[in-house]
Protein backbone atom coordinates (compact mmCIF):
# COMPACT_ATOMS: atom_id res chain seq x y z
CA UNK A 1 0.00 0.00 0.00
CA UNK A 2 1.39 3.43 -0.92
CA UNK A 3 0.81 6.57 1.20
CA UNK A 4 -2.44 7.94 -0.41
CA UNK A 5 -3.90 4.58 -0.21
CA UNK A 6 -3.46 4.91 3.77
CA UNK A 7 -4.07 8.18 4.42
CA UNK A 8 -7.83 8.04 3.99
CA UNK A 9 -7.85 4.69 6.45
CA UNK A 10 -6.21 6.66 8.97
CA UNK A 11 -8.79 7.61 10.81
CA UNK A 12 -10.05 4.24 10.73
CA UNK A 13 -6.87 2.50 11.40
CA UNK A 14 -6.62 4.66 15.27
CA UNK A 15 -10.37 3.95 15.77
CA UNK A 16 -9.68 0.38 15.38
CA UNK A 17 -12.77 0.64 12.80
CA UNK A 18 -10.71 -1.48 9.89
CA UNK A 19 -11.08 -4.98 9.10
CA UNK A 20 -8.33 -7.75 9.74
CA UNK A 21 -6.77 -7.75 6.85
CA UNK A 22 -6.89 -3.71 6.13
CA UNK A 23 -5.69 -3.19 9.70
CA UNK A 24 -2.09 -5.18 8.90
CA UNK A 25 -1.75 -3.35 5.65
CA UNK A 26 -1.80 -0.09 7.14
CA UNK A 27 0.59 -1.08 10.41
CA UNK A 28 2.69 -2.45 7.80
CA UNK A 29 2.74 0.70 6.14
CA UNK A 30 2.89 2.59 9.08
CA UNK A 31 6.34 0.70 9.66
CA UNK A 32 8.30 2.32 6.33
CA UNK A 33 6.63 5.87 6.25
CA UNK A 34 7.16 8.55 8.76
CA UNK A 35 5.04 11.07 7.31
CA UNK A 36 2.04 8.92 7.71
CA UNK A 37 3.05 7.32 11.09
CA UNK A 38 3.13 11.58 12.32
CA UNK A 39 -0.59 12.00 11.02
CA UNK A 40 -1.39 8.36 13.01
CA UNK A 41 -0.03 9.78 15.84
CA UNK A 42 -1.75 13.28 15.14
CA UNK A 43 -5.06 11.25 14.74
CA UNK A 44 -4.23 9.48 17.84
CA UNK A 45 -3.98 12.67 20.14
CA UNK A 46 -7.04 14.23 18.80
CA UNK A 47 -8.82 11.06 20.11
CA UNK A 48 -7.12 11.43 23.54
CA UNK A 49 -8.36 15.14 23.64
CA UNK A 50 -12.18 13.74 22.60
CA UNK A 51 -11.95 11.37 25.38
CA UNK A 52 -11.45 14.05 27.50
CA UNK A 53 -14.34 15.93 26.58
CA UNK A 54 -16.77 14.40 29.29
CA UNK A 55 -19.64 15.92 30.77
CA UNK A 56 -19.37 18.33 34.10
CA UNK A 57 -20.79 16.42 37.23
CA UNK A 58 -24.31 16.24 37.67
CA UNK A 59 -25.73 16.14 41.47
CA UNK A 60 -27.93 13.42 42.81
CA UNK A 61 -30.50 16.31 42.94
CA UNK A 62 -30.48 17.18 39.07
CA UNK A 63 -30.96 13.61 38.39
CA UNK A 64 -33.82 13.44 41.30
CA UNK A 65 -35.53 16.42 39.80
CA UNK A 66 -35.95 15.40 36.25
CA UNK A 67 -37.33 12.18 37.37
CA UNK A 68 -39.93 14.35 39.52
CA UNK A 69 -40.68 16.09 36.73
CA UNK A 70 -40.93 13.05 34.65
CA UNK A 71 -43.05 11.27 36.94
CA UNK A 72 -45.07 14.56 37.58
CA UNK A 73 -46.12 15.14 33.41
CA UNK A 74 -46.80 11.59 33.39
CA UNK A 75 -49.44 11.90 35.69
CA UNK A 76 -50.60 14.89 34.20
CA UNK A 77 -50.65 13.43 31.02
CA UNK A 78 -52.34 10.34 31.97
CA UNK A 79 -55.10 12.64 33.95
CA UNK A 80 -56.05 14.97 30.99
CA UNK A 81 -56.11 11.54 28.86
CA UNK A 82 -58.94 10.37 31.21
CA UNK A 83 -62.06 11.62 29.11
CA UNK A 84 -60.86 12.16 25.64
CA UNK A 85 -59.68 8.42 25.58
CA UNK A 86 -63.21 7.82 26.89
CA UNK A 87 -65.08 9.39 23.88
CA UNK A 88 -62.13 7.79 21.10
CA UNK A 89 -63.08 4.34 23.01
CA UNK A 90 -66.69 5.35 22.61
CA UNK A 91 -65.86 5.74 18.98
CA UNK A 92 -63.89 3.01 18.34
CA UNK A 93 -66.65 0.39 19.48
CA UNK A 94 -69.39 2.19 17.37
CA UNK A 95 -67.31 2.23 14.33
CA UNK A 96 -66.13 -1.81 15.30
CA UNK A 97 -67.89 -4.29 12.40
CA UNK A 98 -70.17 -5.75 14.92
CA UNK A 99 -71.53 -2.43 16.43
CA UNK A 100 -71.94 -1.10 12.54
CA UNK A 101 -75.60 -2.09 11.59
CA UNK A 102 -76.52 -0.75 15.17
CA UNK A 103 -74.60 2.69 14.77
CA UNK A 104 -76.22 2.44 11.45
CA UNK A 105 -79.77 2.28 12.74
CA UNK A 106 -79.15 4.13 15.32
CA UNK A 107 -77.53 7.25 13.27
CA UNK A 108 -81.12 6.70 10.96
CA UNK A 109 -83.15 7.09 13.92
CA UNK A 110 -81.64 10.44 15.11
CA UNK A 111 -82.21 11.68 11.76
CA UNK A 112 -85.68 10.80 11.24
CA UNK A 113 -86.14 12.15 14.70
CA UNK A 114 -84.77 15.40 13.72
CA UNK A 115 -86.47 15.80 11.08
CA UNK A 116 -89.48 15.30 12.42
CA UNK A 117 -88.87 17.46 14.83
CA UNK A 118 -87.81 20.16 12.57
CA UNK A 119 -91.14 19.85 10.47
CA UNK A 120 -92.93 20.15 13.34
CA UNK A 121 -91.10 23.06 14.73
CA UNK A 122 -91.82 24.75 11.78
CA UNK A 123 -95.32 24.54 11.18
CA UNK A 124 -95.72 25.49 14.81
CA UNK A 125 -93.92 28.21 13.92
CA UNK A 126 -96.19 29.09 11.25
CA UNK A 127 -99.16 28.87 13.15
CA UNK A 128 -97.67 30.87 15.73
CA UNK A 129 -96.86 33.95 13.37
CA UNK A 130 -100.79 33.52 11.87
CA UNK A 131 -101.87 34.36 15.36
CA UNK A 132 -98.86 36.25 16.36
CA UNK A 133 -100.02 38.92 14.24
CA UNK A 134 -103.40 40.52 15.64
CA UNK A 135 -101.83 40.59 18.96
CA UNK A 136 -99.62 43.17 17.99
CA UNK A 137 -102.44 45.00 19.06
CA UNK A 138 -103.71 43.94 22.04
CA UNK A 139 -107.07 43.90 22.65
CA UNK A 140 -107.95 45.01 19.00
CA UNK A 141 -109.81 41.78 18.52
CA UNK A 142 -111.08 41.45 22.21
CA UNK A 143 -112.98 44.21 23.06
CA UNK A 144 -115.61 44.34 25.52
CA UNK A 145 -118.86 44.31 24.16
CA UNK A 146 -119.84 47.73 25.02
CA UNK A 147 -116.99 49.34 23.50
CA UNK A 148 -117.36 46.98 20.29
CA UNK A 149 -120.96 48.23 20.45
CA UNK A 150 -120.01 51.30 19.69
CA UNK A 151 -116.70 51.36 17.44
CA UNK A 152 -117.54 48.15 15.21
CA UNK A 153 -118.15 49.97 12.43
CA UNK A 154 -116.23 52.98 12.46
CA UNK A 155 -113.50 53.59 10.00
CA UNK A 156 -110.42 54.30 12.79
CA UNK A 157 -107.41 53.03 12.03
CA UNK A 158 -107.53 49.96 15.02
CA UNK A 159 -110.44 48.79 13.26
CA UNK A 160 -108.96 48.66 9.66
CA UNK A 161 -105.63 46.80 10.99
CA UNK A 162 -107.89 44.01 12.94
CA UNK A 163 -110.34 43.76 9.77
CA UNK A 164 -107.61 43.68 7.21
CA UNK A 165 -105.00 41.72 8.84
CA UNK A 166 -106.19 39.46 11.67
CA UNK A 167 -108.73 37.32 9.11
CA UNK A 168 -105.98 36.59 6.18
CA UNK A 169 -106.60 33.19 6.61
CA UNK A 170 -109.92 33.49 7.17
CA UNK A 171 -110.74 35.31 4.01
CA UNK A 172 -108.32 32.62 2.43
CA UNK A 173 -110.66 29.66 3.97
CA UNK A 174 -113.73 31.33 3.20
CA UNK A 175 -112.91 32.22 -0.50
CA UNK A 176 -112.89 28.02 -1.54
CA UNK A 177 -116.15 28.16 0.41
CA UNK A 178 -118.00 30.91 -1.93
CA UNK A 179 -116.81 29.12 -5.34
CA UNK A 180 -118.61 25.85 -3.98
CA UNK A 181 -122.13 27.17 -3.14
CA UNK A 182 -124.95 29.84 -3.80
CA UNK A 183 -124.91 32.93 -1.10
CA UNK A 184 -127.07 31.14 1.92
CA UNK A 185 -124.63 27.79 1.96
CA UNK A 186 -121.75 30.13 1.27
CA UNK A 187 -122.81 32.41 4.29
CA UNK A 188 -123.12 29.39 6.29
CA UNK A 189 -120.10 27.64 5.81
CA UNK A 190 -118.41 30.71 5.87
CA UNK A 191 -119.72 31.19 8.68
CA UNK A 192 -118.87 27.86 10.28
CA UNK A 193 -115.36 28.23 8.87
CA UNK A 194 -114.71 31.43 10.78
CA UNK A 195 -116.49 30.47 14.11
CA UNK A 196 -114.05 27.56 13.83
CA UNK A 197 -111.13 29.41 13.27
CA UNK A 198 -112.08 32.51 15.18
CA UNK A 199 -112.37 30.10 18.10
CA UNK A 200 -108.76 29.15 17.89
CA UNK A 201 -108.16 33.39 17.75
CA UNK A 202 -110.07 34.15 20.72
CA UNK A 203 -108.50 31.40 22.74
CA UNK A 204 -105.28 32.30 22.11
CA UNK A 205 -106.14 36.02 22.14
CA UNK A 206 -107.57 35.47 25.54
CA UNK A 207 -104.30 33.72 26.59
CA UNK A 208 -102.33 36.43 25.51
CA UNK A 209 -104.30 39.44 26.72
CA UNK A 210 -105.95 37.73 30.05
CA UNK A 211 -109.02 39.78 30.03
CA UNK A 212 -110.05 40.33 33.64
CA UNK A 213 -113.88 39.27 34.27
CA UNK A 214 -115.37 42.42 34.50
CA UNK A 215 -114.04 43.02 30.61
CA UNK A 216 -115.88 39.26 29.34
CA UNK A 217 -118.32 38.85 27.10
CA UNK A 218 -116.29 38.60 24.30
CA UNK A 219 -116.48 40.55 20.50
CA UNK A 220 -114.57 39.60 17.59
CA UNK A 221 -114.85 40.81 14.38
CA UNK A 222 -113.69 39.45 11.00
CA UNK A 223 -113.96 40.45 7.40
CA UNK A 224 -114.50 37.55 4.63
CA UNK A 225 -113.71 37.80 1.02
CA UNK A 226 -116.41 39.46 0.14
CA UNK A 227 -116.54 42.80 1.94
CA UNK A 228 -120.39 42.56 2.23
CA UNK A 229 -119.64 40.05 4.76
CA UNK A 230 -118.27 40.32 8.03
CA UNK A 231 -118.51 38.07 10.81
CA UNK A 232 -119.45 38.73 13.85
CA UNK A 233 -118.51 36.76 17.21
CA UNK A 234 -119.94 36.96 20.91
CA UNK A 235 -119.01 34.81 23.68
CA UNK A 236 -120.19 35.13 26.70
CA UNK A 237 -124.01 36.36 28.37
CA UNK A 238 -124.94 39.31 26.39
CA UNK A 239 -127.10 41.96 28.39
CA UNK A 240 -131.15 40.92 27.37
CA UNK A 241 -131.47 43.68 25.12
CA UNK A 242 -128.43 42.48 22.61
CA UNK A 243 -128.85 39.61 19.97
CA UNK A 244 -128.19 35.88 21.37
CA UNK A 245 -124.68 34.44 21.70
CA UNK A 246 -123.14 32.56 18.54
CA UNK A 247 -121.99 34.36 15.50
CA UNK A 248 -123.91 36.34 13.39
CA UNK A 249 -123.73 37.20 9.85
CA UNK A 250 -123.71 40.69 8.03
CA UNK B 1 -41.00 1.17 46.86
CA UNK B 2 -42.23 -2.71 47.03
CA UNK B 3 -39.54 -4.91 47.98
CA UNK B 4 -39.95 -6.92 44.42
CA UNK B 5 -39.57 -3.19 42.72
CA UNK B 6 -36.03 -3.35 45.34
CA UNK B 7 -34.52 -6.90 44.42
CA UNK B 8 -35.01 -6.10 40.78
CA UNK B 9 -33.54 -2.76 40.89
CA UNK B 10 -30.69 -4.48 42.84
CA UNK B 11 -30.48 -7.42 40.09
CA UNK B 12 -30.18 -4.51 37.46
CA UNK B 13 -27.96 -2.83 38.94
CA UNK B 14 -25.46 -5.75 39.32
CA UNK B 15 -26.39 -6.60 35.95
CA UNK B 16 -25.76 -2.89 34.71
CA UNK B 17 -22.70 -2.44 36.65
CA UNK B 18 -21.35 -5.68 35.11
CA UNK B 19 -21.84 -4.47 31.43
CA UNK B 20 -22.12 -0.58 32.23
CA UNK B 21 -19.19 1.28 32.47
CA UNK B 22 -19.34 2.43 28.73
CA UNK B 23 -20.98 -0.42 26.44
CA UNK B 24 -24.50 -1.08 25.87
CA UNK B 25 -25.69 -4.61 26.26
CA UNK B 26 -26.98 -5.99 23.66
CA UNK B 27 -29.49 -8.53 25.39
CA UNK B 28 -31.54 -6.89 27.96
CA UNK B 29 -31.08 -8.78 31.39
CA UNK B 30 -34.34 -10.22 32.95
CA UNK B 31 -34.34 -8.19 35.98
CA UNK B 32 -34.45 -4.76 32.98
CA UNK B 33 -37.25 -6.69 31.49
CA UNK B 34 -39.40 -7.32 34.21
CA UNK B 35 -39.19 -3.64 34.81
CA UNK B 36 -39.88 -2.92 31.38
CA UNK B 37 -42.61 -4.69 31.59
CA UNK B 38 -44.15 -3.27 34.70
CA UNK B 39 -43.41 0.21 33.29
CA UNK B 40 -45.65 -0.47 30.58
CA UNK B 41 -48.39 -1.96 32.66
CA UNK B 42 -48.41 1.73 34.44
CA UNK B 43 -45.86 1.11 37.42
CA UNK B 44 -44.27 3.98 37.93
CA UNK B 45 -42.11 2.55 40.49
CA UNK B 46 -40.88 0.19 37.81
CA UNK B 47 -40.53 3.05 35.57
CA UNK B 48 -38.59 5.39 37.87
CA UNK B 49 -35.73 2.17 38.56
CA UNK B 50 -35.71 2.48 34.37
CA UNK B 51 -34.70 6.21 35.02
CA UNK B 52 -32.48 5.93 37.29
CA UNK B 53 -30.14 3.03 35.62
CA UNK B 54 -30.33 4.87 32.42
CA UNK B 55 -30.51 8.40 33.42
CA UNK B 56 -26.49 8.74 33.59
CA UNK B 57 -26.53 8.14 30.30
CA UNK B 58 -28.75 10.04 28.75
CA UNK B 59 -28.02 13.34 30.48
CA UNK B 60 -24.12 12.36 29.07
CA UNK B 61 -25.44 11.85 25.66
CA UNK B 62 -27.83 15.15 25.72
CA UNK B 63 -24.82 17.42 27.27
CA UNK B 64 -22.41 16.32 24.94
CA UNK B 65 -24.67 16.66 21.84
CA UNK B 66 -26.08 20.26 22.88
CA UNK B 67 -23.69 21.59 24.99
CA UNK B 68 -24.87 22.98 27.88
CA UNK B 69 -26.93 21.74 30.53
CA UNK B 70 -30.27 23.47 30.70
CA UNK B 71 -30.57 22.14 27.45
CA UNK B 72 -29.23 18.73 28.15
CA UNK B 73 -31.60 18.79 30.97
CA UNK B 74 -34.68 19.32 29.22
CA UNK B 75 -33.93 17.15 26.52
CA UNK B 76 -33.14 14.20 29.58
CA UNK B 77 -36.97 14.91 30.15
CA UNK B 78 -38.25 14.49 27.10
CA UNK B 79 -36.07 11.52 26.37
CA UNK B 80 -38.03 10.06 29.76
CA UNK B 81 -41.13 11.31 28.71
CA UNK B 82 -41.43 9.41 25.47
CA UNK B 83 -39.48 6.27 26.83
CA UNK B 84 -42.54 6.10 28.76
CA UNK B 85 -44.92 7.11 25.97
CA UNK B 86 -43.46 4.57 23.66
CA UNK B 87 -42.80 2.02 26.34
CA UNK B 88 -45.60 -0.43 24.94
CA UNK B 89 -43.90 -0.57 21.56
CA UNK B 90 -40.71 -1.87 22.77
CA UNK B 91 -39.53 -5.05 21.72
CA UNK B 92 -38.06 -6.97 24.37
CA UNK B 93 -35.61 -8.72 21.72
CA UNK B 94 -34.06 -5.23 21.10
CA UNK B 95 -31.40 -3.57 23.19
CA UNK B 96 -33.26 -1.17 25.60
CA UNK B 97 -30.08 1.34 26.02
CA UNK B 98 -30.37 1.47 21.96
CA UNK B 99 -33.77 2.39 21.69
CA UNK B 100 -32.68 4.57 24.72
CA UNK B 101 -30.08 6.53 22.35
CA UNK B 102 -32.02 6.35 18.90
CA UNK B 103 -35.01 8.54 21.54
CA UNK B 104 -32.39 10.50 22.82
CA UNK B 105 -30.75 11.78 19.26
CA UNK B 106 -34.34 12.69 18.23
CA UNK B 107 -35.10 14.66 20.92
CA UNK B 108 -31.44 16.27 20.86
CA UNK B 109 -32.10 17.11 17.07
CA UNK B 110 -35.66 18.49 17.94
CA UNK B 111 -34.61 20.11 20.38
CA UNK B 112 -31.41 21.76 18.47
CA UNK B 113 -33.81 22.73 15.70
CA UNK B 114 -36.24 24.14 17.64
CA UNK B 115 -33.77 26.70 19.69
CA UNK B 116 -31.71 27.22 16.47
CA UNK B 117 -28.82 27.31 18.86
CA UNK B 118 -26.53 24.80 17.19
CA UNK B 119 -23.37 26.08 16.50
CA UNK B 120 -23.42 28.74 19.01
CA UNK B 121 -24.89 27.45 22.15
CA UNK B 122 -21.88 25.81 23.41
CA UNK B 123 -22.45 28.80 26.04
CA UNK B 124 -20.93 26.69 29.02
CA UNK B 125 -17.46 27.91 27.55
CA UNK B 126 -17.73 31.21 29.48
CA UNK B 127 -19.11 29.15 32.35
CA UNK B 128 -16.26 26.68 32.18
CA UNK B 129 -13.90 29.29 32.24
CA UNK B 130 -15.59 30.51 35.31
CA UNK B 131 -15.07 26.86 36.76
CA UNK B 132 -11.42 27.21 35.87
CA UNK B 133 -10.93 30.23 37.32
CA UNK B 134 -12.25 29.04 40.70
CA UNK B 135 -10.07 25.80 40.51
CA UNK B 136 -7.01 27.72 40.51
CA UNK B 137 -7.73 30.04 42.79
CA UNK B 138 -8.93 27.25 45.29
CA UNK B 139 -5.67 25.13 44.44
CA UNK B 140 -2.82 26.79 43.60
CA UNK B 141 -0.54 23.34 42.54
CA UNK B 142 -2.97 21.76 40.22
CA UNK B 143 -3.60 25.65 38.28
CA UNK B 144 -2.06 24.82 35.45
CA UNK B 145 -3.14 21.73 34.88
CA UNK B 146 -6.54 22.55 34.98
CA UNK B 147 -6.42 25.57 33.26
CA UNK B 148 -4.51 22.95 30.43
CA UNK B 149 -8.11 20.63 31.15
CA UNK B 150 -10.54 23.56 30.53
CA UNK B 151 -8.93 24.91 27.31
CA UNK B 152 -8.56 21.18 25.90
CA UNK B 153 -12.33 21.21 26.71
CA UNK B 154 -13.11 24.20 25.46
CA UNK B 155 -11.21 23.05 22.11
CA UNK B 156 -12.86 20.17 21.66
CA UNK B 157 -16.79 21.53 22.17
CA UNK B 158 -15.56 23.85 19.55
CA UNK B 159 -14.83 20.58 17.38
CA UNK B 160 -17.66 19.20 18.21
CA UNK B 161 -19.99 21.77 17.75
CA UNK B 162 -18.50 22.57 14.18
CA UNK B 163 -19.56 18.80 12.96
CA UNK B 164 -22.64 17.95 11.61
CA UNK B 165 -25.30 16.58 13.24
CA UNK B 166 -25.14 13.12 12.17
CA UNK B 167 -21.03 13.18 11.94
CA UNK B 168 -21.58 14.28 15.78
CA UNK B 169 -24.10 11.54 16.57
CA UNK B 170 -21.96 8.99 15.23
CA UNK B 171 -18.24 9.94 16.76
CA UNK B 172 -19.65 10.57 20.43
CA UNK B 173 -21.83 7.22 20.29
CA UNK B 174 -18.32 5.41 18.68
CA UNK B 175 -15.75 7.16 20.47
CA UNK B 176 -17.05 8.43 23.43
CA UNK B 177 -19.56 6.09 24.34
CA UNK B 178 -17.96 3.18 23.40
CA UNK B 179 -20.47 1.74 21.04
CA UNK B 180 -19.14 -0.67 18.44
CA UNK B 181 -20.00 0.39 14.45
CA UNK B 182 -22.87 -1.86 14.08
CA UNK B 183 -24.31 -0.70 17.36
CA UNK B 184 -24.79 2.69 16.37
CA UNK B 185 -25.42 1.83 12.74
CA UNK B 186 -28.34 0.37 14.50
CA UNK B 187 -29.19 3.58 16.63
CA UNK B 188 -28.50 5.78 13.21
CA UNK B 189 -30.79 3.68 11.32
CA UNK B 190 -28.08 3.57 8.48
CA UNK B 191 -25.43 1.28 7.46
CA UNK B 192 -22.02 0.36 8.96
CA UNK B 193 -20.75 1.63 6.07
CA UNK B 194 -22.16 5.03 6.39
CA UNK B 195 -21.35 5.32 9.88
CA UNK B 196 -17.53 4.91 9.33
CA UNK B 197 -17.85 7.10 6.24
CA UNK B 198 -19.03 9.61 8.82
CA UNK B 199 -16.57 8.86 11.64
CA UNK B 200 -13.55 8.86 9.22
CA UNK B 201 -14.63 12.44 8.21
CA UNK B 202 -15.68 13.33 11.84
CA UNK B 203 -11.71 12.47 13.32
CA UNK B 204 -10.41 14.13 10.11
CA UNK B 205 -12.15 17.45 10.88
CA UNK B 206 -11.29 17.07 14.40
CA UNK B 207 -7.96 16.52 13.71
CA UNK B 208 -7.50 19.65 11.80
CA UNK B 209 -8.92 21.72 14.59
CA UNK B 210 -6.75 20.42 17.01
CA UNK B 211 -4.34 20.93 14.58
CA UNK B 212 -4.98 24.76 14.22
CA UNK B 213 -5.01 25.12 18.14
CA UNK B 214 -1.82 23.08 18.88
CA UNK B 215 0.29 24.56 16.10
CA UNK B 216 -0.58 27.94 17.49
Amino acid sequence: MNCKSVEPLLSLYVGRDLGEEHSRLVAAHLQTCTQCTLAADEYAGARELLKGYAPPFFSDQIYAGIREQVLNEIGRESHARVWPGIFSQSFLALVQPRMRWITAALLLAISVAALYLSRNRSHQLRNDHQVAVPTRQPGAEVRSENSARSSSFSNTRQDRMVTARGPITVRRKASAGVLAANRSRELNKTTKIAASTNDRVVQRAVGVTQPSPASAPLRVELQTSDRNIRIIWLSGQRPASGGSDGSKGM
Amino acid sequence: MSPEATIEAHEFAVASEKRLPEHVPTQIPRSLARLIERAAAGDMVAFEEIMKHSEQRVMRMTWRMLGNEADARDAAQEVFLRVYKHLKRFKPDQPFFAWVYQITLNVCRDIARKRRRYDTQFTSLENSGNEAAAVIADDHSDAEETLIRVQERELMMKAIASLPERERAAILLRDLEGLSTDEVAHIMNTTATTVRSQISSARQKIKVYCGRYLKR
